[in-house]
């Protein structure tokens, strides 16, 4: 009891900072904005979009480290998210190319993107004159130096991928969910499937911040594996998905003020745990729910069947 | 005026010649079948037809315009072949169909969109499966979905890919009064089948195509002999072959 009441002293002494605050907020509202651009990406069968994205956004990261050291800019890093911005859109985009045109199949564009990107990234940020060590916090996430400017950034962009993702959602869902009968209806099928990559390399940026790189995808990801467990419709695993992620985003960051742990696995971590325990709990919970209506529809059966001969 | 002109159509798929110059005139108000063996070409026609594969040669008219932007697009209603393909994330069968409502200048269901796919999901008599995930419901219901986001657009031309295959036999009637009262409305429909079975009444015409050649264009193929057998196709898979030899291939339209 005044163990407990210990920790809630002091989250409310954490949260009187705004150091806390700030990084709260952004993992609030990137929780909030990954999934739903994840959710198109699950429907479309391109989980690991986000992660070929994550990839190149490092090469990006480390030649906008380029950049800075060649203008001798006093902080190096002031280039990097830039960098990164214009890396993801970049390979979002040439993702989407590619597999549109089925030169290559999407799986050995997506690979190649994977190792291009991280390697890419090693290499630039050695010749930048930087280290491994500098790619971490990219890698990583880093919420815990979030700054006031950081934050008008991720609510920037967040409110962005809020109005494309949810302003757009019957044409977006169109495209995603059966792309000939999108393009049958006259929708410009093309330019929806790149506007999703853009804007998931947007979220990629976003969310870099958060959970790093690599784990990037995870948020966009994960919460409407969870999301999809429970619900029978796009728009509610989309709406229960962006809930997910605040949820897991603000928890995990939150643990890691107690534990000195990585913020950006934490929530990672705390989301494939909902994730398990959804999944063992909702058998239980359906087998007891009826589904409304009759199972079989009440319609004329159209197999006769032959009376059964008697003899022998 | 003409609903559908394909003229001197070749479409080459990987590699390989699909369709070998096929001129195919659809009018106003006729309900016409495509018919012919799998592989022949029928779905490789019908998606020629609106421009979701390259065309090599010739040209297509869709409602008097040449395909493109000039075709009035909203006034398609299309039902692709079906492939069991289950989505990634759930979508119910209101969901499916409200896309049906969308075109290349309206990205919004908009007002009145929900009565619009409660009434097609209506007329192929799901109302009560509105709500269900689309990925639960039997082959025939998923087919009268996809009829239903088809028909949501209010169509003036429907083309439609096999939409009675591994649809139960009460579904098939559902749908075969369906057409009849559409065709009534002066609806303009392209059947792609493989029997004509219930639907052979209010079929005008039938265009039979074989190795992407149409090797028929007229009178409907007589019923076959053993017709009441479940097993069979007036049209046999293996080998393509008509069951009665089809008339020589006709030009001019009655
Ligand atoms: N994308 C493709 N690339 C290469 N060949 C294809 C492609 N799509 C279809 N085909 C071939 O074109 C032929 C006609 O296919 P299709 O139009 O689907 O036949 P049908 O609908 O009459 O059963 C088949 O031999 C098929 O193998
Ligand atoms: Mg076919």
């Amino acid at each position: 009891m005044t163990q407990a009441a210990g920790l809630w002293d002091q989250f409310t002494v954490l949260l009187a900072s705004p150091m806390t605050q700030r990084s709260l907020l952004a993992a609030l509202i990137v929780g909030v904005a990954a999934p739903v651009i994840g959710t198109y990406l699950v429907q479309r069968r391109l989980s690991l979009l986000g992660d070929g994205i994550g990839h190149v956004a490092l090469t990006g990261v480390a030649m906008g480290w380029l950049v800075g050291a060649a203008t001798g800019a006093t902080d190096l890093a002031a280039y990097a998210v830039p960098g990164a911005m214009v890396a993801a859109i970049a390979g979002a985009v040439l993702i989407e190319v590619v597999r549109a045109r089925g030169q290559a199949s999407g799986d050995v564009a997506l690979a190649l993107l994977f190792y291009g990107g991280i390697a890419g990234g090693v290499v630039i940020i050695g010749l930048a004159g930087g280290t491994n060590a500098n790619l971490m916090a990219y890698l990583f996430g880093s919420l815990a130096t979030v700054s006031s400017a950081d934050l008008l950034v991720t609510v920037v962009m967040s409110a962005g991928i809020l109005a494309v993702g949810l302003g757009l959602r019957t044409a977006l869902f169109a495209v995603c969910q059966d792309e000939e009968f999108a393009r049958s209806t006259g929708l410009p099928v093309r330019a929806m499937t790149i506007l999703i990559a853009v804007v998931a390399a947007l979220t990629v940026t976003v969310a870099m911040r958060v959970v790093g790189l690599l784990l990037v995808s995870a948020l966009m990801i994960v919460p409407v594996a969870v999301a999809q467990l429970i619900t029978s419709s796009f728009h509610r695993t989309m709406v229960l998905a962006m809930g997910i992620g605040a949820l897991v985003c603000v928890s995990g960051l939150t643990i890691t003020f107690f534990h000195r742990l990585a913020p950006g696995a934490m929530i990672v971590v705390v989301a494939i745990a909902l994730y398990a325990v959804v999944a063992v709990v909702r058998p239980l919970v359906r087998a007891r729910r009826p589904r409304p209506g009759p199972v079989h529809p009440r319609v004329a059966d159209d197999v006769r069947l032959q009376p059964v001969s008697q003899e022998r | 005026m003409s609903a559908v002109t394909a003229a001197n159509l070749d479409v080459h798929l990987g590699g390989a010649q699909i369709l070998h110059d096929v001129d195919v005139r659809i009018n106003v108000g006729e309900v016409v079948a495509v018919m012919g063996a799998n592989g022949s070409g029928k779905s490789t026609l019908l998606k020629a037809c609106l421009g979701l594969l390259p065309i090599s040669r010739g040209q297509v008219h869709l409602l008097g315009r040449p395909l493109g932007r000039a075709v009035p697009w909203e006034k398609i209603g299309y039902v692709p072949q079906r492939s069991a393909q289950p989505s990634g994330v759930p979508a119910t069968a209101e969901e499916v169909v409200r896309t049906g409502l969308l075109s290349r200048r309206r990205w919004w269901a908009g007002r009145g969109g929900r009565e619009a796919t409660a009434s097609a999901l209506a007329q192929v008599g799901l109302s009560d499966r509105r709500e269900q995930p689309w990925h639960e419901l039997s082959g025939g219901q998923q087919q009268r979905v996809a009829i239903a986001r088809a028909l949501v657009r209010r169509p003036e031309l429907l083309l439609l890919d096999e939409p009675m295959a591994g649809v139960d036999q009460p579904s098939q009637e559902v749908f075969a009064s369906l057409l009849g009262r559409l065709k009534t409305e002066r609806l303009t429909t392209v059947v792609v089948l493989h029997e004509l079975g219930v639907l052979r009444p209010l079929i005008d015409r039938a265009v039979v195509i074989r190795g992407g050649r149409v090797v028929h264009d007229g009178a409907l193929p007589p019923a076959a002999p053993f017709h009441d057998h479940p097993d069979h196709d007036h049209l046999h898979p293996d080998h393509g072959d008509y069951d009665v030899e089809p008339e020589p291939h006709q030009t001019t339209l009655p």
